[in-house]
């Protein structure tokens, strides 16, 4: 009798128990959620942007490249809420496309560079030497800043906006490799890694289902810095105009339009730079509140033995 | 052992406000350390032997985690009562603690000898060369080989077992009346246990510095305390002189720990007697006797109502169980 | 008290013949000039036989979980052999080695830290299964449960989380992983040291259980003598890397040869308030496996050390039958 495991109280070892201890984890995760002031915000932005370049033509009904001489310059007013700019094209409109396309740059770049990113940190984390090797290249695409490497790849590549996301991956890659590598250092060390070497386990099934997992949450967490990240930089190069090449409505194209009228029709700057913080900072404190979710440390905090 | 204990504890709750709600680690337990004397708490993890001691100190988040009630008496006061800042006051100064692990206790930037000048100049107005000399002086008195020259090393210098040794020569620093130890032994091995049991008891005879030694080890218990308080599941199953209990034990939680102990001697081939299942969760505590699901006498009263904490006719050793009377009888 | 058991003695090829097995470590050690060697593990030879339980005993750092990953090879030896049914372990291949990972499993200290704490407890009992391609998903699911049952948990723990589980309950999942592909060797790596005592006899119990109905070899690694006397036929004791005492455990606990030995019986607290016994005192700490003492490894804490001691390094004999120390005083 003493060999049975018996006594854990029955009610929790029911399965009724165990949906219930389910949901309640649930909703504490929910409850977290809510009380998580960053993430709400963060998603609710994300979930307006995303709804906004979603419906971008149903949204304004204009076209974005429709010139009209007429109406060129025109501020503010209720036929163009955002007003027009120097080919008299309905500025709310190119907007709502400007954000849609760094959306969709950001999005690639930052799904592209996490999944490149999570196979170099969990071969480097995991094989010693490969480790030398990767994060020495690593280290030297890091040590070039963001914007120098992309102008210069991107003046090798010539401006499309393919060019610009294979650019902009290779700039990013680097940060979500470290992250993904310290988090393989560390579970490498476990005993559970230990155990699966004494049951045979081969390399690569001990990579992918036994570190890759623990890795996820910060890859996330980096990912969506990331794609902040990749926002901005995009901005800055089609200012420059070493990014995706006019007349596509690119956030960094309209500040670059507005940049020759600024003193007397600002709104051409003023609209594209706040939808450009608004998209910036939708992204950060919806990464910020996710790290503080996903972060086992602050998850345990107050629930002391 | 004088009238006046130097530290009662009376029907103390913690209780922990948590996320999945409040649950209590310290239920309504009620013991006394009397001057110079070592008093030993045992019981398994999560039976709430810690809580309690840390219970004594208030290191609880209070402003976030942890709500007490009842009443901590210590001289004269009770420090249930007491601002955060006469709390202060007492900590490392009247009541110090030490801990299992001694490595994540020193801070691994300064020197041990530093290490205990701060504590020393804390609470008592002293300069630095005076305090400087006392740092030495008290680890010699802990037995540390070459103390002039272990003061300016640090943590990681040491042995686990040296470095629970500095620990203890801080804690001793100011001289307090009553040493708190958690687990001072766990992390370390058998032989350098027993050189830091000895250390306890040599300090505790000289001083006359009461203990309260939390322990999971009946052995350490039994070779090193006068008094033993047993817990499970937040609550004082039985407390009263080392010899009585370990002799006639009379809560079935007791007697099953002490059975479960491998010995040295005796039939070795035998299964080792043990208690089935294991402590639940505090979320899930039991009706009645906290103990009755485990326990082999257990009957329908004992899953209905919890029984007191009283002594029986004509012992020392209380108890919290209705079938004690049965279990003395049996022993005899 | 001479008297051996009849089964210890009926196999004259042991199990598993270790010999001579060392494993150093490169220490960076404070100067960079002067590299430094870890002797961890500095030529210890004992055999296994069928059936029996081996329990190597010793306080931490004196190599014994060494000792037992490198027979895994989960670290590799730098010397010596380990010969399993004749066949040296040491001089396989990867690839020749998986086979005989079936046939030697290993059982962790650390309950918490040795199950992935993303994967339920049956697809962790299943992973082995997987990864030597046994049986069918179906199969290796009722493989599963059947396991559970064996080391007395229930068929619902099979989609529990680790940390929904207690220490005593992740331990018998431990328990169950390693035996679930029939290993006739298992080394036990201080299975219940982590454990509280009540918990500890139960995982104890369950051993003795398991090791007579699977027909088990154990190589049961602690630093509680205490629980080894209860579950070894054979006790080795281990210091500083070598081993210096190797006895049956009935002989060793009667007749303790070697200082170490009588010192570490001594220091075991016994829960007998009445008994208080006089101790063996040792002074100092263990030396530091970087810098080990000159002859007897344990000369700067024995209480009988002599000058020979300090010079002459003393060989291993036999000092009864079955009974072998390494000690000058002998």
């Amino acid at each position: 009798m003493p060999l049975l495991d018996t006594n854990t109280p029955a009610a929790f070892d029911s399965d009724d128990a165990r949906l219930r201890l389910k949901r309640e984890n649930r909703k504490l995760f929910a409850r977290r959620f809510v009380a998580n002031k960053s993430a709400v915000i963060g998603s609710a932005l994300i979930a307006l942007i995303a709804v906004v370049s979603l419906f971008a033509p149903w949204i304004s009904g204009r076209d974005p490249y429709g010139l009209d001489v007429v109406n060129r310059l025109k501020p503010p007013s209720s036929a163009f809420p955002f007003g027009t700019d120097n080919f008299g094209r309905d500025l709310l409109t190119r907007v709502v496309y400007g954000t849609r396309m760094s959306a969709e740059v950001g999005f690639a770049v930052a799904f592209a560079s996490s999944l490149i990113g999570l196979v170099i940190g969990l071969y480097a984390g995991y094989i010693k030497w490969l480790d030398q090797i990767l994060m020495r290249v690593m280290d030297g695409l890091f040590a070039f800043p963001a914007v120098l490497l992309a102008i210069a790849m991107m003046a090798a590549l010539g401006p499309s906006v393919g060019n610009l996301i294979v650019c902009l991956t290779i700039v990013f890659v680097p940060s979500i490799a470290r992250i993904v590598r310290s988090s393989a250092l560390v579970s490498k060390e476990q005993t559970y890694i230990e155990a699966m070497h004494a049951l045979g386990a081969s390399r690569n099934r001990i990579i992918w289902k036994h570190i890759m997992p623990g890795a996820l949450s910060p890859l996330i967490v980096q990912g969506s810095f990331v794609f902040a990240e990749a926002i901005i930089v995009e901005a800055a190069l089609s200012f420059l105009g070493a990014g995706i090449p006019a007349p596509t409505p690119s956030l960094g194209n309209l500040l670059s339009d507005g940049k020759l009228f600024i003193y007397n029709s600002s709104w051409m700057t003023i609209f594209p730079g706040l939808a450009l913080v608004l998209v910036v900072l939708a992204m950060n404190l919806f990464g910020d509140g996710l790290r503080d979710l996903l972060d086992p440390h602050a998850r345990r905090a107050g629930k002391k033995r | 052992m004088s009238a006046e204990p130097i530290l009662q504890i009376n029907e103390l709750k913690t209780h922990f406000h948590t996320e999945r709600g409040r649950v209590t680690p310290v239920d309504g337990v009620s013991l006394e350390v009397g001057r110079g004397e070592i008093v030993g708490i045992v019981g398994e993890s999560g039976c709430g032997k810690s809580a309690t001691a840390q219970s004594v100190l208030r290191l609880f988040d209070e402003k976030r985690l942890a709500s007490y009630e009842g009443e901590i008496r210590f001289g004269g006061r009770d420090l249930l009562g007491l601002t955060p800042k006469q709390m202060r006051g007492v900590r490392g100064n009247e009541i110090s603690m030490i801990f299992q692990d001694p490595l994540s206790s020193l801070n691994p930037v300064y020197t041990i000898g530093g290490q205990i000048v701060e504590t020393l100049r804390l609470h008592r107005p002293i300069g630095r060369k005076e305090a400087a000399a006392k740092a030495i002086e008290l680890l010699r008195l802990t037995g540390i080989p070459a103390p002039e020259r272990r003061a300016r090393e640090y943590p990681h210098q040491l042995s686990g077992g040296m470095r629970q040794r500095v620990m203890i020569a801080i804690a001793l620093a100011c001289e307090p009346r009553l040493l708190i130890a958690d687990e001072p032994t766990t992390a370390l091995d058998v032989t350098i246990q027993a050189q830091i049991l000895e250390l306890i008891q040599d300090l505790n005879r000289r001083l006359g510095m009461s203990v309260m030694l939390i322990t999971h080890d009946l052995g350490v218990v039994a070779e090193t305390c006068s008094r033993v308080v047993v817990m499970y599941l937040g609550q004082v199953v039985e407390s009263g002189d080392v010899r009585d209990v370990f002799k006639a034990p009379l809560h079935p939680y007791t007697i099953g720990l002490m059975k479960a102990v491998p010995r040295l001697d005796g039939d070795r081939k035998q299964e080792l007697p043990d208690v089935p299942g294991s402590v639940p969760p505090l979320h899930q505590i039991p009706q009645g006797c906290r103990f009755a699901p485990r326990c082999a006498f257990a009957d329908d009263k004992c899953r209905s109502a919890m029984p007191e904490l009283a002594a029986l006719p004509g012992s020392d050793t209380r108890v919290r169980c209705w079938h004690a009377g049965r279990i003395a009888g049996t022993e005899d | 008290m001479s008297r051996v058991s009849p089964t210890k003695q009926a196999s004259a090829e042991p199990l598993l013949r270790v010999n001579g097995l060392k494993k150093y470590y490169a220490a960076s050690g404070r100067s960079a000039f002067r590299r430094s060697v870890v002797k961890a593990v500095d030529g210890v030879s004992f055999d296994l036989r069928e059936g029996e339980t081996y329990g190597l005993v010793g306080e931490s750092g004196c190599g014994k979980s060494t000792l037992g990953k490198s027979l895994l090879r989960l670290t590799e030896p730098t010397e010596g052999e380990a010969l399993y049914r004749g066949v040296d372990l040491f001089k396989q291949s990867r690839k020749s080695l998986q086979a005989y990972r079936r046939e030697l499993q290993i059982v962790f200290q650390d309950p918490f830290s040795s199950l992935n704490p993303r994967q339920i407890v049956g697809r962790a009992l299943e992973e082995p299964l997987v990864i030597h391609g046994i049986g069918s998903p179906k199969e290796r699911t009722d493989r599963a449960m059947e396991m559970l049952i064996t080391v007395g948990l229930r068929m619902e723990h099979y989609y529990r989380l680790p940390h929904e589980l207690s220490g005593g309950q992740r331990q018998r999942i431990g328990l169950a992983r390693a035996l679930i592909l029939n290993p006739r060797i298992v080394i036990c790596d201080e299975p219940v040291s982590a454990l509280d005592v009540i918990i500890q006899s139960q995982i104890v119990n369950l051993m003795r259980k398991l090791q007579a109905e699977l027909k088990l070899t154990y190589l049961f690694i602690a630093h509680d003598i205490a629980v080894v006397r209860h579950i070894s036929d054979r006790i080795g004791i281990m210091y500083l890397g070598k081993l210096v005492e190797e006895a049956p455990t009935d002989k060793l606990f009667a007749n303790p040869r070697h200082p170490y030995t009588q010192v570490l019986l001594s220091a075991v607290p016994v829960p007998d308030p009445s008994g208080r016994r006089e101790r063996i005192a040792l002074e100092g700490d263990l030396p530091s496996p970087l810098d080990p003492p000159s002859g007897c490894a344990f000369h700067t804490r024995c209480p009988f050390a002599t000058e020979r001691c300090r010079t002459e390094t003393p060989i291993r004999r036999e000092v009864d039958e079955g009974h072998f120390a390494a000690c000058h005083l002998i």
